[in-house]
């Protein structure tokens, strides 16, 4: 038996055919989910927006009821878990 | 009382400028721990059992997640509380 | 530099002669016009992206204008700049169908990466892409890239509704909705640019801040030794900003790319 024939174990992947080096890595494709590779660019935009559409709203908001400070914050905060959210549904399931 | 707090720590020890930028610096170290321990312990995990990577790295995103929002919310502090 | 920055230096403004550290400050980032048309300044950083794009245009001219098919100097050289984009920002992101942005990519990460090379270069020493107008103009053609591409192959209301991640309950969609546009829209091409400028800027202004302390600290007694503390830290900013010079046009192209790709094709 040569070597490309031995059974292998489920945590090998197949070999990859001899040639150009980097073409044959297994790069996730964009708009893959978890194993997206800006991810943490994508998960740190989307808190920073949650924040500011929910802080600004409750920043308007508070202008209006002239309570500034704590709706702003109340906004912050629901904007931050929302954001939560979104990460969770979009990369913590598969 | 609280407004006075800048004052008092300049009038006792000559320390000027901003207390924002200090609270900034403070709730940074937090979240900074935080986020290397989940990227070191998912590495470290994805390296004993790569089969188990994908559901390793979505755990990892939900905790990176979650630690980077308290760095977030200790930036935007000193802006909402501040003078 | 401002004019009581020139006149401190060229004074000899050391540690203890009385005047204060002339540190570099945004003043160091606006240029007095080398001609002026109008009011139409053109300044050194307009010089050198001029520079930088010549200099793109040049090398790869001279490298495929007559190609072989075994390639022999420049043609080498770039070839491997192409193939490096192919392989490592192309294909993993985009696959084959992505072949068609090749020229594109190439264009972009050869002119990011030459303008911040002026830093480093003697006489430039300036990067163009730390004024934060040329990141934009990068970023509004990616931009417009990807958002009339996405609206072409979606469809126009496509292309937003693709955008919004699947298995949302109905109730919380209208929540999460505004989030996920205005974050992929929006605040994803804004972070494009604001990185590689803030990245070059402190990068520059770290460099000028430690040659600035080399001249201040530089005395002929003991004090000398700070000086030559100050003189290793430039040193090393400097190869640690060849290295970000690098990375940070690499981080621009694959995101680019990124983008691109999730205009083609819908992330689900």
């Amino acid at each position: 038996m040569t070597g490309k024939d031995r059974v292998r174990s489920p945590g090998e992947g197949s070999p990859s055919p001899p040639g150009r080096g980097p073409t044959n890595r297994k790069q996730p494709l964009s708009g893959g989910r978890a194993g997206d590779q800006n991810a943490g660019w994508v998960i740190v935009s989307y808190l920073v927006t949650g924040m500011v559409i929910y802080g600004g709203l409750g920043w308007l908001i508070g202008h209006w009821i002239d309570a500034v400070t704590a709706v702003t914050l109340i906004g912050l905060l629901v904007g931050l878990a929302l954001a939560v959210a979104l990460v969770i549904f979009r990369y913590g399931r598969s | 009382m609280y407004e006075l707090a800048p004052h008092l720590l300049a009038a006792s020890s000559g320390v000027t400028g901003s207390l924002g930028a200090v609270a900034y610096g403070l709730a940074a170290i937090g979240p900074g721990v935080g986020i290397g321990l989940i990227f070191g312990h998912a590495m470290e995990a994805m390296a004993r059992q790569p089969e188990a990577a994908g559901m390793i790295r979505q755990n990892m995103w939900v905790g990176f997640a979650l630690a980077e929002a308290l760095a977030l919310i200790g930036l935007v502090v000193p802006f909402v509380f501040g003078k | 530099m401002s004019e009581a920055q020139v006149t401190a230096v060229a004074s000899g403004c050391h540690l203890f002669s009385g005047c204060g550290f002339p540190a570099p400050s945004l003043e160091n980032f606006q240029f007095k016009p080398i001609f002026s048309i109008g009011g139409f300044h053109f300044t050194k950083p307009m010089l050198l992206a001029l520079i930088c794009a010549g200099i793109v245009v040049a090398f790869f001219w001279a490298a495929f204008a007559r190609p072989k098919l075994v390639p022999r100097g420049v043609q080498n050289v770039g070839e491997m700049g192409v193939m490096f984009i192919r392989d490592q920002i192309l294909r993993p992101t985009m696959g084959k169908r992505g072949d068609r942005f090749l020229p594109f990519l190439v264009s972009l990460f050869f002119f990011i990466w030459f303008m911040n090379l002026m830093e480093v270069i003697p006489l430039a020493q300036f990067p163009a892409t730390s004024r934060i107008a040329f990141p934009w103009s990068l970023v509004a053609i990616v931009w417009v890239t990807f958002m009339y591409l996405g609206m072409r192959i979606q469809g126009p209301v496509g292309f937003f509704v693709n955008l919004v991640p699947s298995g949302v309950p109905w109730w919380i969609l209208p929540l999460l909705a505004p989030i996920v546009l205005v974050s992929d829209i929006v605040v994803q091409t804004f972070t494009l640019g604001v990185r590689l400028f803030a990245n070059m800027f402190a990068g520059s202004l770290l460099i000028g801040v430690f040659i600035a302390a080399t001249w201040y600290l530089a005395s002929l007694s003991v004090g000398a030794i700070f000086a030559a503390g100050s003189f290793v830290m430039v040193i090393l900013l400097t190869a640690f900003e060849l290295l970000i010079q690098f990375l940070q046009a690499f981080i621009f192209t694959i995101l680019t790319a990124t983008y691109i790709a999730r205009s083609l094709e819908p992330s689900h």
